[in-house]
């Protein structure tokens, strides 16, 4: 993955709320108002960003933090990262306790430098520089000052001001950044306003500033902080990284810039290429001239995370890709780019974010680098691919990459674009579930799923990572995926075409029924959905939902002649419906006992903060109405 | 020869001999049968499959830094499927300050023929913090059938205790040798499984120093006599972890070694940590255990500060809390265990934080000044490792607590947290035994803690619709107390508070309404009473009927029911006893109709017994009365059957409903 031009390792230093609430009891220093909800508080923040030249800039920060219980957010654990291209030249931590006396002072002994491997990384030249100031008590008074000078690529790391978090608030803060006035700053904010911009002639200064803004108290399901609390991010109209120049005018300049450093990466060796050519002789479209080349790149080399030196940016080539049989997301882009080039394919590399939920929503406004990964676009099959998966079916995209601004790298520049939209019919499952009660209150319970889209990536994995029988049925079975792991009929089938699997399992169980005298009670439903958003009485921020999901459930359940429904049946639908999700259930009789059904679509959506209650009420009832019990009872004799 | 047989007979007597071929691998050679393998001989769904694993360990001596280890790995891995891949990409830490690998070379053999060697610039090695490092090296392609091989030699400066070795892996394992040769004047202790297949000793001479001047003229480099010893096993299959299992790593076989002795020609034996009483002497010894403790220097500033409180404490019990809540109030635990401290009690008071050996030892200083008895208690926490009685192995423990006694009664302390009491261990130490570094005594005691307890009464006032309101009251003791004190300090939301998360497992849609602890000051730390409100839709109304779910926070979990054999035991933390006692109040015109019969389950031994009964208290009031009590921690894996049948049917009984039909 691409580095995160915006990593700001162990730096605490997110930023303050649009609006918040204010109250709480008299603290001395502090005003009353910001200590309401505030886990800590931001008493000062300076940030200074001098561009010295188009390679070269300096970052100083200097903070002053507060923290008034154990609750804050490792706030005491100050660090900054650094790498060839950046070097640290001040670090220097403080901190007092309540009356003011310096219980601590960082010391060489205090301060720790590590390696930093970001998640699913192998090897990365990044390292972390950071100390833990021991706040045995509270409130506690940390001082901080970090200083980096950055060069080339460590220079695109530009700064994002966000002074403050959740759960925190702010007494002032400071942004203040100096660029030649033969380079332009470019700029986004939100919640702080226009900045103070002034000159001397040979450099322009921009200055933001804040002051007084109380904690934002986090709640769950809420937007990112970067649409609720304020920021400034920052870039250059003009870089330069050894020969390559570069622009973060417009989208079209950064991409070009990208495509710059990838130039020469794709020459293929020639055993491959022609390789390649036979590979893709016979085939009825372009479409599977793809598909054949991505099958080929998914079983001849396989993701290993090494991003060094510059290949922190620019890909490896496709010869050494070959020679290795591996390479990052870049490297097996660039590679997969190559091969479907030398059979006459166009191709694109594309920048995204893979996240649950973007940190900042691409935007045509703003051309910055917040992506951390590479996949490949190839534009005459309107078609994505991603190269770090041996698994995956052709054209399939992770939910993690699904619905979001995306740069392609094209020969003309960057272009803005999006992967396609979550849908709720290409996410979810069919699952019919047979229960068939014997006269020995055993029941007999028979299952056929397939999953698919989203809702198969797990299952998917499985079957990728989880190679041992036993080993899958005890990790289905500890997720709740079956119901226990002594089955006979165990099947697993992964399309390779299609994001679907399938599951097949038969068991006998004989804890499912419970015995009651002349009753027996029978939970219908083996896989009630039954999450619940949290209670929350009070509530200030919109409510973000992001589940794209079509489930259908079907369950029969027989019993044996002797029994009969003395409750549980119902005969009117179960409709339920809310902007979130649609739900509806009904019940039929037949001969032997009964049959349910369910479907329950759900769908993203922005609700107001004055919404949660009834949001939550939707997944109650969606909660109770999946707990269908039927009670048996011997038939009485007439 | 007297060495010789001293090392053979230690060596000889934790092994039985057996004959077998030892398999003649080359490195960078591989066989055609091996290359053209494609599933592990009776797993045929096994991704990879360890082929050679060996270890061999050997000695070095110069004369500037004496002598040193030289552990030889050699290793060879079928990658049979794609979930494998990730084991080619392979990292080898050490910390220089005490090791270095070298010699590393790997090496990849391709299904189809033909092997590609790692290049020097495909290894990588990098400074992970500290003096630690990182050997980092992946194999170039990687395909299904694929086989890699790597060996390198790990040195390491003291010769104490040698690496442990594993034979046993996640996966399956073909062959897996540790071998050994030891030069006679070194006496080692070994602790190795009893089930090798291979134990073959030996004696090999070779030349090593160091140089001693044995006569007149005979003083140069001889040929020694060394201890030749080969274990090995074959053919085992891949390790598999269950719940509620503890000590996983006991379970596999393995060698471990540790130097007892040192006798070099015409010089005195050197015991190093011969047996318990040396041990004990070596660590008072040290300043970052004994010294630390017991020279005023060192935690000065820290008893001056303390010294109010505990010299106003009347008996010798309220100066050892004084001391516990002292240390507990101004030094918090920064999460990590220890052995031994890492700075002077008075730095770790200044810092205001430390691990559990700082805090602890600053603790024995206190009780040291106040002129209370107090020993530092060394334990093996739990999944760390069984406690071995046997020899003076120090590499078994991580952990350091306090032992002392108050009136003739063993009281444990272990410093950490504000809301544990005295004598309640962190749940992560109680495995079973641990070791009182008492100079005069060093002994081994027992950790067993006595039963924690906890009794919920509920009031239950059902509506007719179903829902109810639920007033609680509940007296926790002991980790109960404990585990309650915690959630209340640090929780977030009502959803967080204590017998909260379970009520809201059963009932998603249930409330908290208010919860709290009920102010008692005088209260010991070990006691809580607490009280919570909610409500919840407890029952189904149906036509005429009411099903209500009775039990409405649940006292077990279903987990241990859930596999159908086992082959490790299982191990509580510690004993418990639970009481759930409702009074469910039912809308007018209900009568109960059917309920489960009283029932009283238990165990032949009685170590676990479970107890339900329904009882019509009156017209439209039902009681429930519903316990739990494990006796014993320490099941043994035959016991399973039984355990599995009674959790089976204690879950069955908590998840049982009452039936209510409406009186027309």
């Amino acid at each position: 993955m691409i580095r995160l031009l915006f990593l700001v390792l162990l730096l605490t230093l997110a930023g303050p709320q649009v609006r918040g609430r204010c109250a709480g009891p008299p603290t001395p220093g502090v005003p009353d108002s910001l200590l309401a909800h505030a886990n800590s508080v931001v008493l000062s923040h300076d940030k200074e960003y001098h561009v010295t030249s188009l390679r070269t800039a300096t970052v100083r920060d200097r903070w002053v933090i507060l923290l008034l219980n154990g609750k804050h957010n490792a706030e005491n654990v100050i660090g900054t990262s650094y790498d060839d291209e950046s070097k640290i030249t001040t670090f220097e931590v403080s901190a007092t306790d309540a009356f003011g006396r310096e219980f601590f002072r960082a010391r060489k002994a205090d301060i720790t430098d590590e390696r930093y491997t970001s998640e699913g990384t192998f090897l990365q030249d990044r390292w972390v520089r950071y100390t833990t100031v021991p706040c045995g008590a509270y409130p506690c008074t940390i001082t901080a000052e970090v200083e980096r000078k950055l060069t080339d690529f460590a220079a695109m790391e530009f700064p994002h001001w966000a002074p403050v978090a959740r759960d925190q608030s702010l007494v002032s803060a400071t942004f203040t950044a100096t660029v030649p006035v033969d380079n332009e700053l470019l700029f986004d904010e939100r919640g702080v306003g226009e900045p103070e911009i002034s000159s001397d002639g040979k450099e322009r200064r921009y200055r933001w500033q804040l002051a007084n803004l109380c904690a934002q108290v986090t709640e769950p399901l809420a937007p990112v902080e970067t649409e609720t609390l304020p920021f400034v991010r920052v870039a250059l109209a003009d870089f330069q990284i050894n020969e390559y120049r570069g622009s973060f005018r417009d989208w079209q300049s950064f991409g070009a810039f990208i495509g710059r450093i990838m130039e020469g990466r794709d020459a293929l060796p020639s055993p491959l290429a022609f390789e390649v050519n036979q590979l893709v002789e016979g085939a009825a479209d372009e479409r599977e001239k793809v598909d054949r080349l991505y099958r080929f790149m998914q079983t001849r080399c396989r993701y290993v995370g090494i991003q060094l030196g510059i290949g922190g940016w620019q890909p490896f080539s496709a010869s050494y890709v070959d020679q290795h049989r591996y390479g990052d997301c870049k490297a097996l882009s660039n590679y997969m780019a190559a091969m479907l080039r030398e059979v006459g394919i166009a191709s694109y590399p594309v920048l995204i974010q893979s996240s649950e939920v973007p940190s900042y929503a691409i935007g045509p406004e703003f051309a910055t680098s917040a992506f951390n990964h590479m996949v490949l676009y190839v534009p005459s099959q309107d078609m994505y691919l991603e190269c770090t998966s041996t698994y995956a079916p052709p054209g399939y995209l992770n939910e993690s990459t699904l619905d979001r601004g995306v740069l392609w790298i094209t020969p003309e520049g960057g272009e803005l674009a999006r992967t396609p939209p979550l849908e709720p019919a290409d996410h979810g499952h069919l699952r019919t579930v047979t229960q068939t009660i014997t006269a020995d209150n055993t029941v007999d319970f028979r299952l056929r799923s397939t999953h698919y889209g989203a809702a198969q990536e797990l299952f998917r994995s499985l079957g990728a990572y989880i190679a041992d029988r036993r080993d899958q049925l005890e990790w289905l079975h500890h997720r709740d995926f079956l119901p226990d792991v002594s089955g006979s009929e165990y099947s697993y089938e992964v399309s390779r075409d299609a994001p679907e699997v399938s599951l097949r399992y038969a068991t006998t169980l004989n804890n499912r029924l419970r015995n009651l005298g002349k009753r027996r009670f029978f939970p219908l439903n083996p896989y009630p959905q039954s999450w619940v958003p949290d209670l929350q009485e009070e509530r200030t921020l919109p409510v973000d939902y992001h589940n794209t999901r079509f489930l259908v459930d079907t369950v029969h359940v027989s019993f044996p002649a002797d029994l009969e429904i003395e409750t549980g049946l119902f005969r009117t639908p179960v409709v339920l419906e809310h902007a979130v999700g649609e739900y509806r259930a009904e019940m039929r009789p037949e001969q032997d006992g009964v049959t349910w059904i369910r479907t329950l679509k759900l769908r993203p959506a922005r609700l107001p903060a004055g919404e949660y209650a009834d949001f939550r009420q939707f997944f109650v009832e969606v909660a109770k109405a999946e707990s269908v019990q039927l009670v048996l009872r011997e038939k009485r004799t007439k | 020869m007297l060495h010789y047989r001293l090392i053979l007979v230690y060596l000889l007597s934790v092994t039985a001999l057996a004959a077998q071929e030892i398999p003649d691998i080359t490195y960078g050679r591989v066989s055609d049968e091996d290359r053209a393998l494609r599933q592990v001989p009776g797993d045929s769904t096994a991704d990879a499959y360890v082929l050679y694993d060996r270890l061999s360990l050997g000695f070095n001596y110069n004369e500037q830094d004496g002598p040193s280890l030289a552990e030889r790995h050699h290793r060879r891995v079928k990658l049979l499927r794609p979930s494998a891949f990730d084991r080619a990409d392979v990292e080898l830490t050490f910390d220089r300050e005490f090791s270095e690998i070298s010699d590393l070379e790997g090496i990849i053999h391709l299904p189809t023929g033909g092997s590609l060697p790692l290049s020097p610039a495909d290894i990588h090695q990098e400074r992970v913090g500290g003096t630690r490092e990182v050997i980092k090296f992946t194999f170039p392609r990687v395909t299904e059938g694929a086989i890699i091989e790597y060996r390198y030699v790990a040195r390491r400066k003291s010769i104490l205790i040698p690496s442990t070795y594993y034979f046993q892996e996640d996966i399956p394992v073909r062959w897996a040798q540790y071998d050994a040769l030891i030069p006679p004047y070194y006496r080692y202790v070994s602790l190795t499984t009893p089930r090798l297949d291979v134990s073959q000793t030996k004696l090999t001479a070779r030349a090593w120093g160091p140089r001693f001047k044995v006569g007149a003229y005979n003083a140069g480099e001889q040929k020694l006599e060394h201890a030749d010893v080969l274990w090995a096993m074959h053919d085992l299959p891949a390790f598999r972890d269950q719940p509620y299992s503890n000590n996983v790593s006991d379970y596999l076989p393995k060698v471990r070694l540790q130097l007892q002795a040192v006798q070099y020609p015409g010089q005195a034996e050197m015991s190093i940590f011969g047996d318990w009483e040396e041990t004990v002497k070596e660590l008072q010894d040290r300043q970052d255990f004994g010294r630390y403790y017991r020279n005023k220097i060192n935690y000065g500033n820290l008893w001056k500060a303390a010294a109010p409180d505990i010299e106003a404490a009347a008996t010798p019990r309220a100066k050892i809390e004084a001391a516990y809540a002292f240390i507990n109030r101004n030094i918090s635990w920064d999460g990590d265990f220890a052995l031994l401290a890492s700075e002077s009690p008075n730095r770790v008071f200044q810092n205001g934080t430390g691990t559990t050996a700082d805090l602890n030892i600053a603790l024995l200083s206190l009780l040291n000044e106040a002129g209370i008895e107090a020993h530092p208690l060394l334990v093996s926490l739990r999944n760390t490792g069984a406690p071995i009685e046997s020899y003076p192995i120090m590499e078994q423990f991580n952990h350091l607590l306090v032992y002392t006694e108050v009136d003739g009664a063993p009281l444990l302390l272990d410093a950490g947290s504000r809301d544990r009491p005295a004598g309640l261990p962190a749940e992560e130490a109680l495995n079973h035994r641990g070791w009182v570094a008492d100079k005069n005594n060093p002994r081994w005691v027992d950790l067993e803690v006595g039963t924690s307890r906890q009794v919920l009464m509920l009031d239950v006032d059902v509506a007719a619709s179903g829902e109810a309101t639920i007033a609680v009251v509940s007296r926790m003791q002991d980790y109960f107390s404990f585990a309650g004190r915690r959630a209340l300090r640090g929780l977030n939301d009502p959803s967080q508070a204590p017998l909260a998360p379970g009520l809201l497992r059963m009932f998603p849609g249930a409330r908290i309404t208010s919860y709290a602890a009920v102010d008692d000051t005088d209260a010991p730390l070990n006691h809580l009473s607490y009280e919570m409100q909610a409500t919840a839709p407890v029952a189904q109304p149906v036509e005429d009927y009411l099903y209500l779910q009775p039990v409405l926070i649940p006292l077990i979990d279903g987990e241990l029911a859930d596999a159908e054999t086992r082959d490790l035991p299982i191990d509580f933390p510690y004993p418990l006893q639970q009481q759930y006692l409702a009074k469910v109040h039912l809308p007018a015109g209900y009568v109960l109709e059917d309920a489960p019969a009283p029932v009283r389950l238990r165990t032949a031994d009685g170590s676990l017994v479970a107890s339900y009964s329904v009882q019509q208290v009156s017209p439209e009031v039902v009681s429930i009365m519903y316990s739990v009590q494990l006796g014993r921690t320490l099941f043994t894996a035959e016991e399973y059957g039984d355990l599995r049948e009674m959790f089976r049917r204690i879950s069955e009984l908590q998840e049982s409903p009452l039936v209510f039909k409406k009186q027309l």
